[in-house]
């Protein structure tokens, strides 16, 4: 479904050289939830990222469906994005000034996927708990509402694959396992899920642990459920 | 959710930063507008005080030169009144103030002066034939008509100045103001000429030409009193500048081939001069303040995909395209223009409306046509300065931003 072959990216800065990913090859199959986790550092944002169309590698290549999305104009890329990934990030990324529902709205609107769009925005907020705030601006939310808006976001436009970067970071536990129940509930409906966590407990719910190092991949445990 | 409704949530959300980018284009805007208001009113007290030069055409028999207008002395060489005829039923464009005239020399007191009739404004008004002619007693827009001043233009200057007269009565006369000192004539007095009893309905302000030393009478009266029933020896016309320049002289001669027809050169290039120099002025102003618009709006605009920077990796993580961001901020920047456009239009308005009377000691009343031009000056002026700004927002790499925590 999605592979990176040999993958590698560069930042430089002023006096260094930082090798964020070095020659990664990882394939992900359909339907799998897959947790990166290591370090502060180790590149697993950047592999995410990259993974998701959202910047280039500088060698190697993402693969979706057999072809190379790198390769793509920007315009398709964005699309594909668009259709078919769900980014949930640690810092929440919601649009600030517009309400619960716009937020949801118009993740669903770029999607293209407008058919009885607000009856899906409608069934999304209430299936995350949000039906009461759909007139709030984000900042009027607590994190953990703020986490299951960006949740909404996602699940709204149906994605086949959901790029997760530490969506419990920035959570207490009671909130932080509320959020992750909804992320392996996508995963049982049938949503490929890519979780990047340094928290080892919600590394070992997945069905594969990569973990990197430097930017490279260390190890790969299997996991049976 | 469409694009529209991002945008103005936007612009509402964030209103604070917006006032002051909407300041400075509707000051930009407005300033420009009431420049440009000032100097169209401008123009036209400039066109105004340039009809004081007197015609700039003039209609003359074929064998007259314009040495015989200045003397008013056409030895007996006349034009037909009908050529009024044929002018006022003319299509032509750019005929002003058309003034036919008969001249003849009488003597006044004993002092020999010179009698020119003129055909009062209410003459045209009463023959069915030029019930569409009265246009030619005020500018064409082009020309730039002359707004009514209230204390400027009354009606004794109006022969000095236009060089037409409302009404003047079969018995009545208005005497040039050299023959008024000369021969001690005031206002209300009467005056005997070749027999018949005048009554003074006037006297002229000064002029410094050879008017004031002539003695104006109805058209029709001195015809008869020369024995020259439906004769002309001039019309004289002040032409619109613009159009002189355009061949009206020509068209004139083809339409009246057995006249002779000169402009005076030296006031038409008088007026086109001073046309082209308002002109200029206005550019002038025009792109300086375009300039200082757009650096404003491209500052602002330029922080405000600085400040979005993350907003568009977060949008662009969801999936905007680069065409759909760059849609964003064009019609944010529309937004601002329109609304820029609008309340510079209003606010220029009323600065010239104020400012003009007081500085310019010129009445300015509101253009509509300026309204278009400050919408659609403003827009543009958004639009330009976002250009750069917009193309800085669809090559941020949201990858970068993302990495931001």
């Amino acid at each position: 479904m999605l592979k990176a072959e040999k993958i590698s990216k560069t930042f430089r800065t002023k006096h260094n050289k930082i090798h964020a990913l070095s020659s990664v090859s990882l394939e992900i199959n359909k339907g799998e939830f897959v947790s990166i986790t290591g370090p502060s550092g180790s590149g697993k944002s950047t592999l995410l990222l990259t993974l998701g169309g959202m910047s280039s590698p500088h060698s190697g290549k993402v693969l979706w469906s057999g072809e190379s999305v790198f390769d793509w104009s920007n315009e398709k890329r964005a699309q594909w994005r668009a259709k078919t990934i769900g980014f949930v990030f640690q810092t929440f990324n919601l649009v600030p000034y517009l309400t619960v529902y716009e937020n949801v709205r118009i993740a669903l609107a770029l999607s293209g996927k407008n058919e009885n769009g607000a009856e899906r925005v409608s069934n999304v907020l209430e299936q995350l708990g949000l039906s009461d705030r759909k007139d709030h601006l984000p900042r009027e939310l607590s994190v953990g509402q703020q986490q299951r808006l960006a949740l909404a976001r996602v699940l709204v436009k149906d994605p086949e694959l959901i790029l997760a970067d530490e969506p419990t970071g920035n959570l207490d536990p009671q909130t932080a396992s509320e959020i992750l129940a909804v992320i392996k509930n996508a995963k049982k409906e049938g949503k490929t899920v890519v979780l990047v966590t340094h928290d080892p407990n919600i590394a070992q719910t997945a069905d594969r642990i990569i973990r990197i190092e430097n930017g490279e991949i260390k190890n790969i445990i299997e996991r049976a459920h | 959710m469409k694009i529209r409704q991002l945008v103005l949530r936007e612009i509402f959300q964030r209103s604070n930063q917006l006032i002051f980018s909407l300041l400075s284009i509707t000051l930009g805007i407005a300033i420009i507008v009431s420049i440009k208001n000032i100097t169209v009113f401008s123009e036209k007290a400039v066109s105004r005080e340039l009809d004081s030069l007197g015609a700039n055409i003039l209609i003359l028999p074929k064998s007259a030169n314009v040495q015989d207008y200045y003397s008013a002395d056409f030895q007996d060489i006349e034009i037909p009144e009908d050529y009024v005829n044929i002018l006022l039923n003319s299509d032509l464009k750019g005929l002003d103030n058309l003034s036919p005239k008969l001249s003849m020399p009488v003597e006044v007191n004993g002092k020999k002066v010179i009698l020119t009739g003129i055909l009062p404004k209410n003459e045209f008004k009463s023959k069915a034939m030029w019930q569409g002619a009265l246009g030619v007693f005020s500018r064409p827009e082009w020309c730039g008509t002359v707004p009514v001043i209230p204390g400027l233009s009354g009606s004794k200057n109006n022969i000095v100045r236009k060089r037409v007269i409302d009404d003047l009565a079969a018995n009545s006369v208005l005497i040039g103001y050299e023959i008024s000192v000369s021969l001690g004539i005031k206002e209300a007095d009467f005056i005997t000429i070749a027999g018949e009893k005048f009554k003074v309905e006037a006297v002229l302000p000064m002029t410094g030409t050879i008017d004031d030393s002539r003695v104006f009478a109805h058209l029709h009266t001195v015809q008869k009193i020369s024995g020259k029933q439906s004769k002309l020896n001039v019309i004289e016309i002040v032409g619109c500048c613009s159009q002189i320049s355009k061949g009206l002289v020509q068209r004139i001669n083809e339409l009246l081939p057995n006249a002779k027809v000169v402009t005076i050169t030296q006031i038409v290039q008088t007026q086109l001069n001073t046309n082209r120099m308002m002109n200029k002025l206005s550019l002038i102003m025009l792109i300086i303040i375009a300039v200082l618009g757009i650096a404003i709006i491209a500052n602002y605009m330029s922080a405000n995909v600085y400040e979005r920077r993350r907003e568009i990796g977060i949008l662009s993580a969801m999936g905007a395209t680069p065409s759909w961001i760059m849609r964003v901020f064009l019609l944010k920047a529309c937004y601002i223009g329109i609304a820029g456009g609008l309340l510079g239009y209003v606010t220029g308005t009323v600065f010239a409306m104020i400012l003009g009377p007081m500085f310019a000691g010129i009445p300015v009343l509101p253009l509509v046509s300026l309204f278009f031009y400050s919408m659609g000056l403003s827009i543009v002026i958004t639009l330009i300065a976002s250009i750069f700004p917009v193309i800085k927002a669809t090559k941020i790499d949201p990858f970068i931003i993302m990495q931001e925590k």
